[in-house]
């Protein structure tokens, strides 16, 4: 031991640069004890945890699922349930919860807000720690039921992550006039930030989708409502068909690209008007879009005009055109080979004649393949 | 015979002459295909270790044998193998649960013999619809058959 200590000692008086180095291996000697506690701790913590999981297992027997539909048996299982701490109870409910659907998913969410989880997570999901409020989002997104929409409504404002998992559960639970209080205050000002809203949006059943269009021209964000159209154009299309040509003829250019692309999930006489209204639109992202949507519709209606489409002065508003017509037959063919020959705009026969060379070579390969 | 859940092997569905095998290690998904194929006419045992589903398999007949590919003692391609190696099995549809979400998994079931493969995490409802669309077309293979 002494030898140790003079060995350091002569180290310590032999010069700044070893004092340094040996200040170095001392701390870096007690991070690492640090670590071996932390770590010992955590695995006492788990083989804790593990323990009491298959204590539970154990006085629960037989599980939850095998009581549930006897009122005594379950009030019997809850009891012995009962003493058990929170993280135990909600160790073995969660999983049965993700994993079941409908009635049977119900019931196991009464039996975790009678085992007072529910009132845990609301008390938690207003703390002022915002990781114990991420915590409790993320159990609510899938427990949170109409009573919790009110809570859901004030978290949805929280930070962002947290205002997600709020909106999502939202949009499960929530009435239409709750869902557009969060939509009210949605900013998007990123295409990448509108899935939570799209993710919202689908958690919704089609008769409160519908009435949440009654308030879309009330949605101030022009992004959101052209993505409540898209939603609804998916969802419900025979709502969003009466709302087209307002979102056509609006000022925003969000709100009429979006009345495009949900004109080419929709199949009415209405939104094939709105679709070749836009197509003349003076903005070019707009027809575009109108392109996109016609090819996606097709007829000869659709052909006629992205022949007209394909000569337009946007690059990307002919690029969109010609791959339409591609994708439109012996018509769109037709189409093409026309205005590789006939046509008066130098861009416009080029690209006609690039779609046609990789038409021939897709049918050229398709047939050597058969 | 009422359902007990745990280690202990269960039994339960009076049966329509068809019946299902369930070998799952893991309590939560064995509770719950329990309670979801329990709610079928189907004869159904559960066990939870490769050797008490090989020990089932020896002494009785099943239709469908639902195996997890990670079981003790024997796993799930084991038993596969076992299965599609003994001619008086031969009529057992075999549908795997795995943990192991990679296409080679998937692959290497399908090879020895799987008729379905169902990755984790897995809705149990939709398992239990799975087994019925693999019982209509055991069915249907052996219409065609007689």
């Amino acid at each position: 031991m002494s030898a140790i200590s003079g060995f350091f000692g002569s180290l310590w008086h032999s010069g700044g640069a070893y004092r340094a180095v040996l200040v170095l291996v001392a701390v870096e000697g007690v991070l690492m004890a640090l670590c071996a506690c932390w770590l010992s701790f955590t695995a006492i913590l788990m083989r804790r945890d593990r323990k009491l999981d298959a204590a539970f297992a154990r006085k629960a027997a037989p599980g939850l699922l095998a009581v549930l539909a006897d009122e005594k048996a379950l009030r019997a299982w809850q009891a012995r349930a009962g003493r058990f701490p929170k993280a135990v109870l909600r160790r073995y409910l969660e999983p049965r919860i993700m994993a079941t659907t409908g009635n049977l998913n119900a019931r196991i969410v009464d039996v975790y807000s009678r085992l007072g989880l529910l009132a845990k997570d609301m008390q938690q999901a207003e703390s002022r720690a915002w990781r114990t409020r991420m915590k409790a989002m993320r159990r609510l997104v899938f427990v949170a039921g109409p009573q919790q929409a009110e809570l859901l409504v004030r978290r949805s404002r929280d930070l962002h992550a947290i205002g997600v998992l709020a909106a999502m559960a939202l949009g499960r639970v929530g009435t239409p006039r709750q869902v557009f209080e969060v939509l009210r205050h949605i900013e998007l000002p990123r295409r990448l930030m509108a899935q939570p809203v799209h993710a919202m949006l689908d958690a919704m059943d089609q008769e409160r989708l519908a009435k949440l269009m009654d308030l879309w021209s009330e949605t101030p964000s022009p992004t959101v409502r052209r993505v409540l159209l898209e939603v609804a154009a998916r969802r419900v299309p025979w709502v969003c068909e009466r709302y087209l040509p307002l979102a056509a003829g609006n000022s925003s250019v969000e709100v009429r690209i979006g009345a495009a692309r949900s004109c080419g999930m929709l199949a009415g006489v209405s939104s094939m008007k709105v679709a070749l209204r836009l197509a003349i639109d003076e903005v070019p992202q707009v027809r575009a879009q109108a392109a996109r949507a016609l090819g996606r519709r097709g007829g000869s209606g659709s052909v006629d005009a992205l022949a007209g489409l394909a000569e337009d002065r946007d690059f990307w508003v002919r690029q969109n055109a010609v791959a339409a017509l591609r994708e439109q037959g012996d018509a769109g063919r037709r189409a093409l080979e026309e205005l590789s020959v006939s046509s008066r705009d130098d861009f416009a026969r080029d690209a006609a004649r690039q779609e046609l060379e990789q038409l021939l070579l897709f049918t050229e390969t398709g047939e050597a393949a058969s | 015979m009422r359902a007990v859940a745990g280690a202990v092997p269960t039994e339960r569905g009076s049966g329509n002459g068809v019946a299902v095998l369930v070998a799952e290690g893991d309590s939560t998904s064995r509770e719950l295909l329990e309670y979801y194929l329990g709610r079928t006419s189907w004869r159904t045992v559960v066990v939870t270790t490769g050797e008490e589903a090989h020990r089932h398999l020896r002494s009785e007949r099943f239709d469908v044998a639902v195996l997890d590919v990670s079981l003790e003692h024997r796993s799930g391609f084991d038993l596969l193998r076992e299965i599609r190696d003994d001619k008086q099995l031969s009529h057992t549809r075999v549908m795997l649960l795995s943990e192991d979400g990679r296409d080679g998994t998937e692959l290497k079931a399908f090879e020895l013999g799987a008729s379905d493969f169902v990755r984790r995490p897995f809705a149990p409802a939709v398992v239990v619809a799975r087994v019925k669309r693999l019982l209509i077309r055991r069915n249907g293979a052996m219409g065609e058959q007689s």
